[in-house]
């Protein structure tokens, strides 16, 4: 039985959901950018008094300056930047940053790959960035096992297909790093399913999802986190966006409710979430708090919401009955947790066969489901 | 005949050069107020500022009895009103000062719709009051429609939310937003039975209130702590005690300083404070640095091979190594001169070279245990 680990991540001293908080991710452009950053982000996590950090390498931030047309420049002789002008970030610099803040898991470089649906752009974009991610995942390995061994490394996974991300680790099999890391993007919850599969069948110990707080997603690293790694770990945002727009996550299914003010709410609507913060208060008197008061109150909300509800799927995920019975009382889409729960129990049946058998069967299940 | 440079040489306004006489300021004070049916004929309309757009929420015009005129300075569509419904005459408050010029009759007109009759009151006692007031109205079982704004009082406005209706209630009837009422409930809210006293009495006798500046500035660490109660588990009673208490404290600092320490930045120097009492300052500086650094369920994956070119290791050169680090250490801690930029580039070079010596303390051990046959591969 492994652990999971739910990871707050878009936080600043100011900008706490709680204290103590458990586990803090940052990113190396934001946080790690300059001495005062990196002192600031440090002091953030002695006030916090947090167990676990992750740093992640900000490829992801590469991804935003790339889709907005921005200079983007791996370049060791220039400063490691991130401004309106653009972004210089390279592996050494990730490792750097490491040694300053001494995380207890680290990602490396990567490139992410954009979000398309045609499968020819798909592959051009995979081929395209392919080179950036072996050579940069290689560099931060070796770096890592050079200056800062005891960091766990995390090597983020950039495909869109099983079978691209069987490509990639031919690459890398042969380097020093703890586990995978991996955007969900698009996925659902069921295709992630196969991704995680296959890492266990490659005897992945530990695996981190990188920005989702999703309900089915999170029940998938709650099942696999019992029953398959040693670790899985989740980060998330969505408590800290949704919260400046307003947006209260609902305890049950991690959907948004939006209380702006323009919002007209009956007074038989009750809140029926058990947190802290809610306990005796009303949407009526969320709704009409001061925006910084509000704001403050509904970050503290979404993601005591976000860490419970991981808490509550990992005790249910005894079996894929349990799991299903848990999140029908949690969920009104039956489609898509009877999705999730058949690719689970196809997984669950054949994990001691080869992986071609495992994706074959699932794939044959999707086909089955799309009828 | 005379001209005015001729009276003032014969009666003199000053006893002798340098010697002013005190010339007491015409005040144009209200001497006294009533109702009264007035002509409307007699009121007349002042133009030196424009009529307001929405309509007075009195019953009657007021008027100003000014150097025997009555000048209309606020509800002149009743005055209307009533020349076209053809009465004679129609019931003002008047108000009345003597000799009052044109600008003293303007600043009186703007002032109708701005500073309240009866004066103002300081910004702790409408916390106080709006949430008194808030209070009373969601416990009523009045139709709270008769509380709404006078001429209507239908209730249109209101939905089905209690809460929503009071708020309502209180923004229309005190002439506030409803943004403002929200604030002024939620700088009331944790405020105890005893906080509120205390800083009430206060008022007369402090140059500095707590006023909106006060509270504003209080808000923002009042959320914070806040945050850490609520993360605490404690119960809502406690919090309010404790807020309260913070205040009060807040309050205190502010009247000496005329400024609030940011909480999460005394928190943060607190804990800073705290972290480095725990360290153990006997115990030599390297072993300090690691025990801060490395985590305690430290396990190296040693992946699929260690490479060949670093097996050349020795111990006692990390032997060595460590010694020098610790001697820098030992130098850094006995010197006096040292600020907090030098510590933090010891310390950061320390982990540094500790983290290169643990890297060869586990290329050795991981060598030791290829010539065991203790070595799995993991990945296919």
């Amino acid at each position: 039985m492994g652990k999971l680990e739910i990871f707050c991540a878009g936080v600043s001293i100011d900008v706490l959901p709680c204290r103590p908080l458990k586990n803090i991710l940052v990113n190396v452009p934001h946080e790690g950018s300059s001495p005062k950053a990196i002192s600031n982000t440090l002091k953030m996590f002695q006030y916090a008094n947090n167990a676990l950090t992750y740093l992640d390498s900000g490829g992801f931030q590469l991804l935003v300056f790339e889709l907005a047309g921005k200079q983007y420049t791996f370049d060791p002789a220039q400063p490691l930047q991130m401004s309106d002008q653009g972004i210089n970030v390279t592996p050494e610099y990730i490792i750097a940053v490491a040694m300053e803040m001494q995380p207890k898991f680290l990602s490396a470089l990567d490139f992410p790959i954009k979000k398309l649906t045609d499968k020819n752009e798909q592959e051009k974009e995979f081929l395209g960035k392919l080179g950036y991610n072996i050579t940069w995942a290689r560099k931060t390995a070796n770096l890592r096992k050079e200056r800062c061994p005891h960091i766990k490394l995390l090597i983020p996974v950039q495909s869109y297909t099983v079978e691209q991300f069987q490509e990639f680790f031919h690459y890398i099999k042969d380097i020093e790093f703890d586990g995978l890391s991996m955007p969900v993007r698009n996925f659902e919850a069921h295709e992630i399913a196969i991704f995680l599969i296959t890492f266990y069948k490659l005897n992945i110990p530990m695996v981190h999802l990188l920005g989702t707080s999703k309900l089915l997603t999170t029940a998938l690293a709650a099942y696999m986190a019992r029953h398959y790694f040693a670790w899985v770990s989740m980060d998330s945002t969505s408590w800290r966006l949704s919260a400046q727009y307003n947006h209260y996550i609902n305890p049950l299914s991690l959907q948004v409710t939006d209380i702006g003010y323009n919002v007209i709410i009956d007074e038989n609507i009750r809140i029926y979430c058990p947190c802290p913060w809610c306990r005796g208060k009303t949407f009526t008197y969320i709704k009409n708090l001061p925006h910084t008061e509000k704001v403050s109150f509904l970050r503290c909300h979404n993601w005591w919401v976000i860490e419970h509800a991981a808490k509550e799927l990992y005790e249910h995920s005894d079996t894929v009955l349990t799991l299903k019975e848990h999140l029908l009382t949690r969920c009104p889409d039956t489609g898509e947790i009877e999705k999730l729960c058949s690719v689970l129990n196809i997984i669950d049946a054949l994990r001691d066969r080869g992986i071609e058998e495992i994706l074959f069967a699932c794939r044959l299940d999707y086909a089955d489901m799309m009828i | 005949m005379f001209n005015e440079e001729k009276i003032y040489l014969i009666q003199p306004d000053h006893v002798s050069p340098g010697e002013m006489t005190v010339q007491v300021p015409q005040a144009f004070s209200t001497t006294h107020e009533y109702f009264d049916d007035i002509n409307i004929n007699a009121v007349e309309s002042f133009n030196g500022i424009s009529d307001y757009i929405g309509e007075t929420i009195s019953q009657c015009p007021t008027v100003l009895n000014t150097l025997g005129r009555f000048i209309c300075l606020d509800g002149w569509n009743l005055i209307e009103e009533a020349r076209q419904a053809q009465l004679e005459t129609i019931r003002c408050l008047v108000q009345v000062a003597d000799n009052c010029p044109d600008e003293e009759i303007a600043i009186r007109k703007v002032a109708t719709r701005i500073i309240p009759a009866n004066g103002k009151c300081s910004y702790l006692e409408t916390v106080r009051n709006v949430k008194a007031l808030y209070q009373m109205l969601m416990a009523t079982r009045e139709n709270l429609v008769c509380f709404h704004h006078g001429g209507r009082r239908r209730g249109n406005e209101f939905i089905n939310n209690k809460e929503e209706n009071v708020r309502l209630i209180l923004a229309t009837r005190l002439g506030k937003s409803p943004n403002t009422i929200s604030k002024y409930l939620n700088h009331g809210e944790h405020l105890s039975d005893y906080a509120m006293p205390t800083l009430m009495a206060t008022i007369p006798d402090q140059t500095v209130k707590p006023n909106k500046q006060f509270f504003e500035k209080a808000q923002s660490n009042k959320n914070k702590m806040q945050v850490d109660l609520k993360s605490e588990g404690k119960p809502e009673n406690e919090i309010t005690e404790k807020l309260s208490g913070y205040v009060l404290q807040m309050f205190d600092e502010y009247k000496r300083t005329g400024d609030i320490q940011n909480y999460t930045r005394s928190q943060a120097a607190d804990s800073e404070d705290n972290h480095a009492e725990k360290l153990p300052v006997e115990d030599a500086p390297s072993d300090s640095i690691a025990i801060k650094f490395l985590p305690k369920d430290f396990s190296y994956y040693p992946g699929n091979q260690a490479s060949p070119e670093q097996t050349s290791f020795s111990i006692n050169d990390i032997k060595a190594d460590i010694a020098t680090i610790a001697t820098n250490l030992c130098d850094l801690s006995q010197n006096q001169n040292a600020q907090l930029p030098e510590v933090t580039l010891y310390v950061t070079a320390s982990i540094s070279a500790l983290s290169q010596c643990l890297q060869k303390c586990r290329t050795i051990d991981l060598t030791i245990q290829q010539h065991e046959g203790g070595n799995a591969i993991w990945v296919n």
